[in-house]
């Protein structure tokens, strides 16, 4: 067990590693000088080498990279070319803007997925359940922006319960959860009709296993031994795919942010490519992109919790 | 005594599709029934209905009721009607007064649950409405207590243990052992069990067979034991009903069944299971033939003596029967002249020393040399685990030996590069044990059994396609068709004209007939046997069923633990065992009761 999370631990920052470089040199090499996109076409050569080396990115490659990487995990991921403003506060204001709406974003998704998924499979021949299969096949069409914007109309234009767009931090109690409701509830619903679908599969599954019927022989009603022995075994492909779900909220946030006004990694990432802020753009994707593995390592290391088969493989 | 159980008229239909036909029979209390079915007879739907676990679209119509204990004033009116019983009374009567024990061990305990929390569940769902009958000389006792009891009962090693640890770190007897202590938890009267030994090796089935004739006789309790297995009915039953097609075709004591049959798919059921032959040609009684040969010509296989063609096959009449020393130095077994396949020193371990000696090394093969002469049929034989798929994977190059050597027609065929191996695919075929998953769902049977001739023209496939189907038993017009429409033993043909379509000098068949119902099983092996002469094939035969070893090899090797501890002609070697391995292996197949003459 102890060697199995190290091990874990070892592919995850061997992962890092080599996301790092990718990251890093795939942004660098593409077309486009930082220097003369802030000085634009006027500028004279002299100017834009003069901020170049301000900047730093008139020396070699690997220099930077060193540089930048080391910083980034010292919390010095060094100055916007756009704003001259350290990137780190502000990278790390949005990601706890984003890290709060994804969170919100899979809660809602879940809240919707188990309890539907459920009914979807224990009535899976009735009409209610196959109502219930529809609607989530219905969930999983529509674009994520587009459910954002449905609910800006109904419930923000029209009823005007929600802000139409806009942040409040958790410190503002009420305000906070008037802000996050709308963005939350968008980027859950598509999520939330996905995972309806895998939950419905994964409970299916569990029904037609042996030991359920064992349960039944043991004279457990079906709804007890769904309760004891079945949703625990559906909760191992689900944890998964839920995390997988995961990535999938974090990057469908950098659309519903933009729709929102919310000031989170996306609309910041967004704005940052227009700015060809190359080392805000840098950051932030490896941000996300640590975000992504960190809750994929979690992950893995919850399975064996949940599963004791897999405590003795390696 | 008195009646536990009525069924009468008792239909089971999925859809409009009746399966099982208005079926009568009784269960006294204390009594031990066999219900005897190939597949598709109904057998276990006909239990299911019992416990009322029909699968959705299956309904039971008719009346089956479980009626209450009349030797006790208070459980005398205790009837239940079983078939409209509502959830509530039929939850309180499942794993209580009716259990059940089912054919899969491996799957049928919950994976992520320890033994022990599952076997105190069904003590604990029930205890509510049992506290007034618990044993007075422990009414203190704990669940634990019961559970520890009862893991002990079951003679499972170290039950403090045993109750902590989850289902995969326990062996398939073992969890049919907890299967068992589940369901006699609540001394129930009346025990199902749906083939709870088939997915057994035979000394491990012969165990739980014991254990559990030894519980249900101490609890008293009634058994409906389901099988296909004839010599496994017998080491538990006194009754049996034999069931064909949803229906019973006969029923009566186990003695008068099995020596006086009385309808003709007994007779052949009978003759299928116990292998019998033809007195005259040698060859398997099969459905088709058990009425046409005369009973008295009957003989048990193991009385076969000479008449079987392999016997004339060109093989050395007398091989040499040897087993290993007693230091455990392994001779060369079946030593030949110029052997089609030679096999020397081969070991395979799966596995590594690890880092600070974490890893663990699993020796499948511990030094094996054999020789397999030209038109042999070569039986292995042994226990799973005993590495007899490791050894077939690397007699046909799917794998490479840690160390040894094998040899095929004085060619290595170890550590080759596969290009290099095309004449051993061709010359080297394998017939597999799962007719269902062997062949690919969507490819018709003509491209199936030709696809190894790469360069035939369509015209030319198909005839050949033909050609091997009329040969295997099949009518020409199967060739168009897809494998889901053939029945298993029909498949198991198609897979042995597959094999024979490069026109190979070894055959080796895997397990080849142990999924097959017996009747079909001495069909295909009658296939076989004809293709073997027909092909001039030299047989490498692996099987956990000695009976059928027996009967199709001239020449039988005994793996354990990864060695051929035993390898002699194949009466030899049951008759005479040299080895203590295989004689407990010979004393562990179940017999039926007193042959019939």
């Amino acid at each position: 067990m102890a060697l199995m999370i190290v091990r874990r631990l070892g592919v995850f920052l061997l992962t890092v590693w080599v996301a790092s470089l990718v990251v890093f040199f795939l942004l660098s090499v593409l077309p486009g000088d930082p220097a003369r996109a802030q000085l634009g076409l006027d500028a004279t050569e002299d100017q834009v080498q003069a901020l170049r080396e301000q900047l730093g990115v008139d020396r070699p490659l690997p220099v930077q990279y060193m540089e930048w990487v080391t910083g980034f995990f010292t919390g010095d991921m060094g100055i916007s070319y756009a704003s001259r403003a350290p990137v780190a506060p502000q990278v790390l204001d949005a990601l706890q803007v984003s890290l709060l709406l994804v969170a919100g974003g899979i809660l809602v998704a879940l809240v919707i997925a188990l309890p539907l998924g459920l009914l979807a499979a224990v009535r899976q021949n009735k009409p209610d359940g196959t109502l219930f299969s529809a609607v989530s096949q219905l969930g999983i069409s529509v674009p994520n922006f587009l459910a954002g914007l449905l609910l800006i109309g109904v419930f923000a234009v029209t009823l005007s319960w929600f802000p139409s767009g806009g942040w409040a931090p958790p410190a503002a109690g009420a305000d906070f959860l008037r802000h996050i409701a709308l963005p939350a509830l968008a980027l859950g619903l598509v999520n939330g009709a996905i995972l309806a679908r895998y939950t419905r599969a994964a409970v299916l599954e569990v029904m037609r296993e042996d030991f359920m019927r064992t349960a039944r022989a043991k004279g457990m009603k079906p709804g007890t031994a769904l309760l004891r022995h079945g949703l625990r075994n559906a909760m191992v492909p689900l944890i998964t795919v839920t995390s997988i779900e995961f990535a999938n909220l974090i990057i469908g946030a950098v659309v519903i942010e933009t729709v929102f006004v919310v000031p989170g990694l996306g609309s910041n990432l967004v704005r940052a490519v227009g700015n060809r802020d190359l080392i805000m753009v840098q950051s932030i994707v490896m941000c996300v992109v640590v975000l992504v593995l960190l809750v994929n390592l979690l992950v893995d290391l919850l399975r064996p919790v949940i599963d004791p088969r897999l405590r003795s493989a390696t | 005594m008195s009646r536990l159980l009525t069924a009468e008229n008792l239909d089971i239909s999925a859809g409009s599709g009746r399966i099982v036909h208005g079926i009568d029979f009784a269960i006294d209390r204390g009594e031990r029934v066999g219900l005897i079915g190939e597949s598709g007879s109904g057998k276990s739907l006909t239990c299911l209905s019992l416990m009322g676990l029909l699968g959705d679209g299956l309904s039971a119509t008719g009346s089956l009721t479980l009626h209450g204990d009349t030797s006790s004033p208070e459980t005398a009116s205790d009837d239940l009607d079983l078939l409209n019983a509502d959830e509530n009374a039929f939850s309180s009567v499942r794993g209580n007064r009716m259990s059940m024990v089912f054919q899969e061990p491996m799957t049928a305990l919950n994976p992520l649950m320890r033994v022990g929390d599952q076997v105190a569940e069904v003590i604990k769902l029930h205890r509510r409405a049992q506290s007034a009958s618990l044993p007075a000389d422990q009414p203190n006792a704990t669940v634990e207590d019961r559970v520890l009891d009862l893991l002990d009962s079951v003679r499972i090693p170290e039950p403090a243990r045993a109750a902590r640890v989850y289902p995969h770190q326990m062996s398939g007897g073992q969890r049919q052992r907890v299967m068992l202590a589940m369901a006699m938890a609540n001394g129930p009267e009346l025990l199902l069990a749906d083939e709870p030994t088939t997915a057994l090796d035979v000394t491990v089935q012969k165990q739980v067979l014991t254990l559990m004739a030894e519980q249900v006789e101490r609890a008293g309790s009634s058994l409906l034991f389901i099988t296909h297995d004839l010599g496994v009915v017998s080491e538990v039953c006194d009754r049996v009903i034999i069931m064909r097609h949803g229906r019973i075709i006969e029923t009566g004591p186990i003695d008068q069944v099995f020596t006086r049959p009385e309808h003709p798919y007994t007779r052949a059921l009978l003759a299928a299971s116990a292998l019998r032959t033809d007195h005259s040609s040698g060859r398997l009684l099969t459905p088709d033939t058990v009425d046409a040969a005369a009973q008295n010509q009957h003989r048990p296989a193991e009385d076969r003596l000479s008449i079987s063609s392999s016997a004339e096959a060109g093989s050395p009449a007398a091989a040499a029967h040897l087993a290993i020393a007693e230091d455990g130095s392994a001779p060369v077994f079946n030593q030949a002249e110029s052997p089609v396949l030679e096999v020397r020193d081969l070991t395979r371990s799966y596995g590594k020393a690890g880092f600070l000696g974490r890893g663990r090394v699993v020796e499948a093969l511990r030094g094996v040399s054999f020789d397999v002469a030209a038109g042999q049929r070569f039986g292995i034989v042994g226990e799973s685990g005993c590495g007899k798929s490791t050894l077939l994977r690397l007699l046909t190059a799917l794998d490479e030996p840690s160390s040894g050597s094998v040899r095929v027609n004085d060619q290595a065929i170890s550590g080759q590069r596969e290009r290099r191996l095309r004449w051993l695919r061709q010359s080297m075929q394998i017939v597999f044990q799962d007719p269902m998953g062997s062949l690919d769902p969507r490819m018709t049977v003509v491209d199936i059994i030709t696809e190894p001739l790469w360069n035939a023209g369509r015209a030319e496939r198909l005839r050949r396609a033909k050609e091997l189907l009329e040969q295997v038993g099949l009518p020409q017009g199967a060739a168009e068709k897809y494998p889901h429409e053939f029945s298993g033993g029909q498949r198991q043909r198609i897979a042995i004209a597959r094999a024979l379509v490069t026109r190979p000098k070894i055959l080796i068949a895997d397990e080849a007939v142990s999924a097959l119902d017996v009747s079909v099983r001495a069909q295909v092996l009658n296939l076989l046997d004809d293709l073997v002469d027909e092909y001039d094939l030299t047989m490498v035969f692996v099987s956990h069923d000695l009976k059928v070893v027996r009967h199709s090899c001239d020449i039988v090797a005994v793996m354990n633990a990864g060695r051929i501890v035993e390898c002699g002609p194949a009466d030899a070697v049951f008759d005479t065992p040299k080895h203590p391995y295989t004689a407990e292996l010979a004393a562990a197949i179940p017999r039926m009761k007193d042959n019939v003459a």
